[in-house]
């Protein structure tokens, strides 16, 4: 799925805490957002997402603006935090809820619940635990297959590898970059974590008070010069 | 340690940034802001000129033994509305947890600040009025002051009452708290008179020659109270803080036969799963099934209660009926969206459309009616019959208009309610969830007042047939204001 930004802006009162003029995404790359906290990666990703009104602009999801209509929905998924959980639902029953948004039947939901269950290594989450029981990076994984397994044109994730153990965070990389290599799936995801996002992104946009200062071709040395970036010299 | 002043500027820029003001529009608020000062003004002038009104009538009336002798059914019904509304302190003591505050101190301003409330604070507005006119000038110094020291310990325990029926470890006496409320009402119904002999024994004693000590065993008992609701208070904090965690889930054969009706079903099936797994929506519908038997008992109003009602078009009794046939709609209608606010921004990303959400909701509701109807029907054709119609034209009414009328009001929640909150909280509830009865039931008495029962029920009727254009109405509502509703929810969040 193609996206496209044109002269978009979120300005809450005097501040404008995001301003991109234009931005062209095209279809089946994986972009990344880094920036440091507060600089607009997640209006950035809400406004996506139609979740919040843009001041100024619009973003269009394969020419059509997401404002307009919500046929975009049926083919992007999205995971930005907690907020997206149904935690009163068991992890199971809530995939079963959203694949079915999606059009999938108990059969297809089951079987993608198997292809995605090794990402929870040996959680007993058929014990019928609700998932505000489960832990933080248990919960954000339930989010984050539940966004995997509905085959979107269109993924959207915030910092999904924040609060994943070292396997998860590995096996969560993997799944991202087979994504890329073997499906048409356009993939925004933002991230601290320069070593992953580097790995797989093709494309990485730095994003600083609200403005993208870089906007880069994932090459062997962008990790080493977005390292440099965000370093800070000690006085 | 920090100051209290510290803590009570806390409190203050938690009231005044309250994200649930964002939500609301400038008219709004200034609605809110007059009806208060409305109320505020009527309760200083009852206060100030209930005597004069009394005595208009009986000039031999003797005003402070009157009021005296409704005291007690006034605190009661003050209990109620408390136990309902009242905001409690202990969600606002979790961000203070980690800090290096003892708990003990941090429960102790929090109880205490509880009482500088709304529930406290408007009845003094018609109890000082009143002391003032009718017993400063009339009585002694001891006998005026300990008669407002004893309002003042009512108030208190009250206030503290609530919390500690609200906590878990008393909350299991709830037999006990049932038959209470049961033989009260059956006093009030019956005209036994007991609440009342009680209250002017209890309030008449405080203006008596041993007024103070009484005033002061009052006063002592809101102490004690107050330190006991300190320690459960206490105690909970640290039952949160071990995170136990409910029950595990269980599949219900009947949900998921609803959930196969398609996305309809699959969010009816959403809807009722948060009712039932979550504490607080699960209180509401305890509280609709606790309050049916006595909703039956007002309504039929069986012969060993008394004489029947003299008139089908009193007041009490359509109201009884409004009461008996509105289902669930009071107890989770109001709240429905909020309940949600958690994860709204989730139903916003995924491709699920508001018409389905609504009708999911709107059904229910309906639903719900029909299936209070059903569990009264038995007791109504055995001990009501000739209830039937009103009750049958009060039940079509509200199924086919109050069901979307609550949906509207729901549509303006702008603040999230925490589904699985300390047992002791009613965030995220306010004043106006209560007011909402006045346009539900007032078209309906007044339809009644002015024509017959058929009118009320071909409305009815003829609501539940345009439920399509009801719910296309509130999709395109919703569709305008999603932003609003998710921002709000989120600043709440």
């Amino acid at each position: 799925m193609q996206v496209r930004v044109h002269n978009l802006q979120k300005r809450y009162g005097q501040a404008t805490v995001l301003n991109l003029p234009e931005l062209h995404i095209d279809s089946g790359v994986s972009f990344g957002l880094v920036g440091n906290n507060g600089a607009g990666k997640t209006t950035f990703l809400r406004l996506i997402l139609d979740l919040i009104r843009p001041s100024e602009g619009h973003v269009l999801l394969n020419g059509q603006d997401v404002a307009e209509n919500d046929a975009w929905k049926h083919c992007t998924s999205s995971y930005l935090d907690s907020s997206f959980l149904i935690d009163y639902l068991t992890p199971v029953e809530y995939i079963h809820f959203v694949g079915s948004l999606y059009g999938l039947n108990s059969v297809q939901v089951e079987e993608q619940w198997a292809r995605y269950r090794p990402f929870f290594g040996d959680q007993p989450l058929g014990s019928g635990a609700y998932i505000r029981d489960l832990s933080v990076g248990n919960q954000k994984k339930v989010g984050i297959v539940a966004a995997l397994m509905v085959q979107p044109q269109l993924l959207v994730l915030d910092e999904p590898f924040a609060n994943l153990d070292p396997t998860s965070r590995s096996r969560l990389k993997n799944m991202l970059k087979a994504r890329d290599q073997s499906a048409d799936t356009t993939l925004i995801i933002s991230s601290h974590d320069l070593d992953q996002i580097t790995e797989i992104c093709r494309r990485i946009a730095l994003i600083e008070h609200g403005v993208i200062v870089r906007d880069i071709h994932t090459a062997p040395d962008t990790l080493q010069d977005l390292e440099s970036y965000f370093a800070v010299e000690e006085a | 340690m920090p100051r209290l002043s510290l803590l009570l500027s806390h409190q203050w820029k938690a009231f005044i940034r309250d994200p649930a003001w964002r939500g609301l529009s400038v008219a709004y608020t200034v609605f809110l802001g007059l009806l208060v000062l409305c109320l505020l003004f009527f309760l200083v002038l009852t206060g100030a000129f209930i005597g004069a009104m009394l005595t208009r009538h009986d000039p031999t009336a003797d005003v402070v033994g009157l009021v005296n002798q409704h005291l007690l059914n006034t605190f009661f019904f003050l209990f109620v509305i408390r136990f309902l509304f009242q905001n409690t302190p202990q969600i606002k003591m979790q961000p203070y947890l980690h800090l290096p505050i003892s708990r003990s101190r941090l429960v102790r301003f929090f109880s205490l600040a509880a009482l500088f409330h709304l529930h406290n604070l408007l009845p003094l507005a018609f109890f000082m009025p009143f002391w003032f006119v009718n017993l400063a000038r009339d009585y002694s110094a001891f006998a005026a002051l300990s008669w407002l020291a004893g309002i003042a310990a009512m108030l208190g325990l009250s206030n503290y009452l609530v919390l500690c029926v609200r906590s878990d470890s008393t909350r299991r006496a709830w037999p006990v708290w049932l038959v209470g409320s049961g033989l009260i009402a059956v006093d009030y119904w019956r005209g036994w008179g007991y609440a009342g002999a009680l209250s002017s024994a209890v309030f008449d004693s405080l203006l008596a020659p041993g007024g103070p000590v009484l005033a002061l065993i009052l006063l002592a008992a809101t102490y004690l109270l107050f330190r006991w609701t300190c320690r459960l208070s206490k105690d909970h904090l640290l039952d949160e803080a071990s995170g136990a965690k409910g029950p595990a889930a269980q599949s219900h054969g009947l949900l998921n036969r609803l959930a196969n009706w398609g996305p309809v079903g699959q969010l009816m099936v959403l809807e009722i799963k948060l009712a039932i797994r979550n504490k607080r929506p699960r209180q509401g519908l305890w509280a609709a099934l606790i309050l049916l038997p006595v909703g039956l008992l007002g309504f039929i109003r069986p012969a060993f209660l008394g004489p029947p009602e003299p008139s089908t078009s009193s007041f009490m009794l359509m109201l009884w009926g409004f009461l008996l046939s509105c289902g669930y709609l009071l107890h989770h209608g109001p709240f429905m969206f909020a309940w949600e606010g958690r994860y709204f921004d989730g139903h916003l990303a995924r491709p699920s459309d508001f018409r389905h959400l609504l009708w999911a909701k709107l059904l229910l509701l309906q639903a719900s009616c029909l299936a209070i109807a059903l569990a009264c029907l038995p007791f109504l054709l055995v001990w009501g019959v000739e209830r039937l119609p009103l009750y049958s034209a009060f039940l079509l009414y509200n199924m086919g208009i109050n069901s979307a009328w609550v949906l509207f009001f729901a549509a303006m929640n702008r603040k999230h309610l925490d589904l699985t909150p300390s047992s002791l909280s009613q965030q995220g509830t306010a004043l106006h969830h209560l007011l909402i009865i006045i346009p539900l039931l007032a078209p309906p008495v007044l339809l009644l007042l002015n024509s017959n029962l058929l009118v009320l029920a071909g409305g009815g009727l003829l609501g539940w047939a345009l439920s399509p254009a009801w719910v296309g109405l509130l999709a395109q509502r919703l569709q305008k204001g999603k932003y609003q509703m998710a921002g709000g929810f989120r600043g709440s969040s």
